[in-house]
């Protein structure tokens, strides 16, 4: 009983990238509709996300991209056989049309900003436990307009990545020409030097996982 | 930058180098990239179906308010 | 292809360790020895989740200034209450902050 992983959507393409996919397998090309997908055929998987699996993902979808553009695929996606996937990228094909070319050219960077922490005393009753609560959440955002926003002025777009319970660490994904990637690294740079009290950080280029999302 | 064995991390600070690219490589594959409908196995399905039912969940409530992904330029 | 995505490093090493261990870790326990604490892990975090949305709304009333301050008290101690609730019951099902954690993507935006 096999199953198929899946590894990006992109522009057409003539053959399979170099290189395996997870464990090994051979990566293979199915071409529907004016889109390409490349997937790898396994006979038992769980793709649990261990880091080496990870970077093999990734690995597989970088080298797809000095060759056109690419939609990623999000870790973990496996279909029965071609034919599901296939039937998927037809179902999905305008929208799929649509977000490679907004992506195409482009890589993903990365940056996250750590605030330091905020004082922690205890609330005494409930005005002075939104007073706090408020405080936290005007320092982050302060945080971030000194921050993401002033980086967002580099970047074709931006999304920011909201973390359900992380006080003092922001998160944002720019996407950005790929030949403007040294430019946003050096404004990052700047921006440490000029924000002393906070702790940047900026990694990439990646493929553009942040921006190609559900496909509507 | 010359490329180190995989299994070789010499200095510390190639661990710290690859802890903080894998923190970001994480959100990206985990929460990003294209998502086709098909068959998601258990060990990720755990977070996309907390994803979709969590969305069901708020649309539903019907009180809160799409604000943009987009940052302000 | 690992080592050099590395453009512009923190200042601080020891930080991102914590912060790996915990990105790792952010996967439902979905162990058949203890489903039980996988579940109330699934609903504490829709729970929280809830919690952090009514939190936010309310601070943005607050910030509105149409509120009494009759009103703000009894709001601030609702949700106080409830944060100090939230903590007691991780505590009596032994979950972390970080497994309660989503990377909420796209319901980021709710909050």
């Amino acid at each position: 009983m096999t199953m198929i992983y899946l590894y990006a959507i992109t522009d057409p393409l003539t053959h399979p990238p170099e290189g395996q996919g997870l464990d090994d397998a051979p990566l293979e090309l199915l071409r529907v509709d004016g889109l390409a997908a490349v997937y790898s055929t396994h006979a038992a998987l769980e793709p649990g996300p261990e880091p080496d699996a990870l970077w093999r993902h990734e690995l597989v979808v970088e080298q797809l991209m000095p060759r056109g553009a690419v939609l990623p695929a999000r870790f973990g996606t496996t279909f029965e056989d071609p034919e599901a996937l296939a039937a998927a990228v037809e179902r999905q094909q305008s929208a799929l049309l649509q977000q490679l070319k907004r992506v195409r050219g482009c890589v993903e960077l990365a940056v996250r900003v750590r605030l330091p922490e905020a004082d922690a005393t205890e609330p005494r009753d409930g005005r002075s436990y939104l007073d706090a609560r408020l405080a936290a959440h005007q320092q982050k955002e302060a945080g971030a307009a000194r921050t993401l926003v002033r980086l967002s002025e580099h970047a074709v777009a931006s999304s920011r990545l909201e973390r359900a319970s992380e006080g003092n660490v922001l998160r944002a994904s720019y996407l950005v020409h790929a030949g403007e990637v040294e430019r946003f690294a050096g404004r990052v740079s700047e921006l440490q030097r000029e924000e002393r009290e906070l702790a940047l950080s900026c990694t990439g280029p990646w493929a553009p996982y942040s921006f190609v999302g559900e496909a509507a | 930058m010359s490329s180190l064995a995989p299994s070789a991390p010499a200095a510390p600070e190639v661990g710290a180098q690859r802890d903080v690219a894998l923190i970001d490589l994480v959100d990206r594959l985990l929460a990003g990239g294209v998502v086709l409908a098909g068959d998601i196995t258990l060990a990720i399905a755990d977070i996309d179906l907390v994803y979709v039912g969590l969305r069901a969940l708020i649309s539903s409530v019907g009180a809160a308010e799409r604000a943009g992904v987009a940052l302000p330029r | 292809m690992r080592q050099d995505k590395l453009l512009v490093a923190p200042p601080e090493r020891m930080q991102a360790e914590r912060e790996l261990d915990d990105a790792l870790s952010r996967r439902i326990n979905a162990d058949p020895e203890d489903v039980e604490k996988g579940l109330a892990q699934l609903v504490l975090t829709v729970v929280e989740l809830l919690r952090q949305l009514m939190e936010r709304q309310a601070l943005r009333r607050v910030e509105g200034g149409a509120l009494s301050e009759e009103q703000v008290e009894r709001l601030g101690r609702t949700l106080m209450l409830l944060a100090q609730r939230m903590d007691e019951l991780k505590l009596e099902f032994g979950l972390e902050d970080r497994d309660l954690d989503l990377n909420l993507g796209p319901l980021g935006n709710l909050l």
